[in-house]
């Protein structure tokens, strides 16, 4: 990668083996209901949501000061949500358990909330889902989950000496929506400032914006091919620790496509415009010189000069000499 | 040191501030100006609480500031003290247009008043750490842009690194000269000219901006600086000078004639953290002024390449640096390979960019609105920070806020919640800090 990425993970850390910081791991899992028939016949939420499950207590049982957060990115109810930690934990009646007694008491607080929520979103949902429009967006979750991780790891261990690091995993299976752009970039230099590593677990169509988020984030980007292999994937592809991550040979693709966009065309460009105010990319000179996006108007000359086509200059006959007389 | 302050002008007029050769004579002066104006000319913003000087003042240590509350405890500060850095984000966020690709050159004071301790360690070493970590932040937010770095010593202005786009190479040059020792005098005017020779082939579409670290009183030049000023205005080069000691006459007139009248640009530090604060300001593109756009004929267009990255296993030389490197970024245009992005493609001089370094600035472009104390209220629609959990004080009453109690805690004098007018969200107040300065996102909004 470039300098400026690469800058923030290459800091050498010392002591790597013998580190038992805890970490925090935030899950972000797209509901988006109109994706998710989609999928229809490959993998539904309820699947997904007992390999997630898996990889939590995993999590848990690793370190006893490891946490986790969960939140569900969009709906046609509600935004984003937090699914752990319950902000309303008071209030909350009590359901029937769902899971068995044996199990493990930290594993069943988690996962008994986790269901539970799941089914309060799901239940809410409207049964005729046209003219709803959908609330949220993964790159909404995604800030909160960094609200939530710079609360744990940058304000409370001021006051409570307990460093905390974080990792956040995507669960994404939506196509990317170019309105969500420049909230997502947002998201990702600001986990890139954070030295959060953002892991992406794909289904569905394959994502640049995700690919992108772990590329700059030295995260793992995998697009999963066969579902019913999922545990595997989360609980190793994407189960690597930060404190991990500098010896490891991370399993991602380093061939990625970081061509940019035309604003007015939307066709992939190798060589574009860039307006100097508003920093828009476009395939062609836009039409009468102005900005379509911020209505700069561009300076004639040099939009001039752009529009020069090379000449090829004719090739000058060799001058010859003969005979003492010169010709043309 | 010369008087060469804005007190000084007031009096005398028509004098050369950059005239250091008389001290005893300033001197003289100055006792003259006292007896005929007294403290009448004194700027008002001088003044401190007793109103006089405000270096008349009584010395308020910082563990004085600092005092408990009946019940013993820091909450009420810690609060307070919280809600004043919240403060520093009240700023300006109508969206401008701004010089989005800049080119700055860094100059930094290092004669021999820079040695002097009031700084800690010394004003020197401060000078540098900031500096450094300058350089990170100038290339995290403007990673279009390019810098050079600039040293003033021995009355000559010294080249530390060259104006680029690399900030490595800017942290290394700076981290080498730690180890000089400051010495000589300053020379505004050579600092100047070498800045300008750096500046001279950026391409219209780039600002030109010149950043100075102060800390003299006094300037040592060859010639008449007044020329170059005239000569910096003409080349459109913008002049941010940060002072350490104290206000100089002739540095408030570089930065108001380099900045279209405006003197802003020109500021004194307080104390260690102004300075930081300062640096930091700088960071941010400057506002195109509504002067400048008249004079422009029009924005530019900027042609640029957007490379693919390759991976292989065998390494290639790359055409920048001639380095043997595994990998890199092949330029669209003439196929070439170049170790590290963005730069200038040495072969075919297309700009090569991602797209990822274009979306790094856009949040200067779109800023995010500034949330809304909430008022006081007996109840609230919230009980916990929206994105981060965090339990909010709960509502009171009047009658119950007015009890003994509960006067004294200040954190029944704010609501503690802040709100985003556009999705009416409420957050608390290390988010509203975390969303504004480094996420540039509202996470209620979702978009």
């Amino acid at each position: 990668m470039d300098a400026i990425a690469d800058r923030a993970f290459q800091e050498k850390q010392h002591n790597v083996s013998q580190d038992e910081t805890p970490s925090l791991l935030a899950v972000v899992i797209d509901t988006n209901p109109l994706e998710w028939t989609k999928l229809k016949g490959v993998i539904c939420l309820k699947e997904l949501c007992k390999s997630v499950l898996v990889l939590l207590n995993a999590h848990l049982s690793l370190n006893s000061g490891n946490r986790v957060a969960v939140l569900t990115s969009s709906s046609l109810n509600s935004g984003p949500k937090f699914l752990y930690p319950d902000p309303n934990d008071k209030t909350y009646e009590k359901r029937e358990s769902l899971l068995s007694s044996d199990i493990h008491r930290q594993f069943k607080f988690v996962d008994q909330k986790i269901i539970q929520e799941l089914q309060i979103l799901l239940d809410n949902e409207p049964l005729n889902p046209e003219n709803q429009e959908l609330k949220g967006s993964i790159a909404g979750a995604m800030s909160m989950a960094l609200s939530y991780i710079n609360r744990l790891t940058n304000i409370e261990p001021e006051s409570t000496g307990n460093t905390l690091r974080a990792k956040m995993l995507v669960i994404s299976i939506s196509d990317d929506s170019t309105q969500q752009y420049v909230p997502f970039m947002n998201c990702i230099f600001s986990a890139q400032k954070m030295k959060v590593s953002i892991d992406v677990c794909k289904m569905g169509p394959d994502s640049s914006f995700l690919q992108q988020a772990s590329d700059v984030t030295n995260g793992v980007y995998m697009l999963i091919k066969n579902v019913h292999g999922l545990i595997q994937y989360l609980t190793t592809a994407l189960f690597i620790d930060p404190s991990l991550r500098p010896i490891m040979v991370l399993p991602t693709n380093s061939d990625l496509d970081f061509r940019a966009s035309c604003f007015v065309t939307n066709k992939v460009i190798d060589i574009g415009y860039v307006c100097s105010v508003c920093l828009c990319i476009f395939s062609i000179i836009p039409r009468n010189n102005v900005c379509p996006t911020c209505q700069s108007k561009f300076d004639d000359a040099v939009v001039k000069k752009l529009r020069q086509k090379p000449i090829v200059i004719p090739l000058q006959k060799k001058k010859k000499l003969e005979d003492g007389v010169q010709r043309t | 040191m010369n008087d060469s302050d804005d007190d000084y002008l007031e009096v005398d007029e028509g004098i050369e501030e950059n005239d250091l050769s008389f001290d005893k004579k300033g001197v003289a002066r100055r006792t003259r100006k006292e007896n005929q104006k007294q403290k009448t000319t004194a700027n008002i913003a001088l003044k401190g609480s007793n109103g006089g000087y405000s270096w008349e003042d009584e010395y308020h240590r910082s563990w004085d500031i600092v005092q408990e509350d009946e019940a013993g405890s820091l909450e009420g500060i810690v609060t307070g003290i919280m809600e004043a850095h919240k403060k520093r984000f009240l700023k300006n966020v109508t969206p401008f247009q701004r010089g989005i690709i800049r080119s700055m050159v860094l100059v930094i004071d290092f004669s021999k008043v820079m040695s002097e301790k009031d700084l800690r360690p010394n004003r020197a070493a401060l000078t540098i750490s900031n500096a450094i970590e300058f350089v990170n932040n100038f290339f995290d937010q403007n990673p279009i842009s390019q810098l050079g770095i600039v040293l003033m010593r021995n009355g000559i202005a010294t080249l530390v690194s060259e104006v680029s786009g690399n900030p490595n190479n800017h942290v290394e040059a700076l981290r080498s000269i730690r180890r000089l020792e400051p010495t000589g005098d300053p020379s505004l005017q050579n600092a100047f000219e070498m800045a300008r020779g750096l500046l001279l082939h950026t391409p219209s579409h780039s600002t030109r901006e010149i950043l100075m670290i102060f800390g003299a009183l006094f300037t040592s030049d060859p010639g008449d600086i007044h020329t170059t000023i005239d000569s910096l205005v003409k080349e459109k080069i913008r002049v941010k000078i940060i002072g350490l000691t104290a206000q100089v006459a002739i540095c408030k007139e570089i930065c108001r004639r380099t900045n279209y009248g405006d003197d802003t640009l020109y500021a004194v530090i307080l104390n260690e953290g102004h300075f930081k604060d300062l640096l930091l300001d700088a960071v941010t593109p400057l506002a195109i002024s509504k002067s400048a756009q008249v004079e422009m004929r029009g924005f530019t267009l900027i042609k640029a390449g957007f490379p693919t990255r390759i991976s292989e296993a065998i390494p290639s030389f790359c055409a920048c640096h001639s380095k043997l490197i595994h990998g890199g970024y092949i330029c669209p245009g003439c196929k070439s390979k170049v170790c590290m992005l963005p730069t200038v493609c040495p072969c075919c001089n297309l700009m090569l960019i991602l797209s990822t370094h274009l979306a790094r600035s856009y949040h200067h472009l779109f800023p995010l609105k500034l949330f809304q104390e909430v008022p006081l209220a007996e109840s609230y629609i919230s009980t916990n920070c929206f994105s981060c959990l965090t339990e909010f004080p709960q509502g009171m009453s009047e009658s119950e806020r007015s009890n003994s109690d509960n006067r004294a805690k200040k954190e029944f004098h704010t609501s503690s919640r802040y709100q985003c007018p556009d999705c009416n969200k409420h957050f608390c107040v290390d988010c509203d800090v975390f969303v504004h300065d480094v996420l540039h996102n509202c996470p209620g909004c979702g978009c």
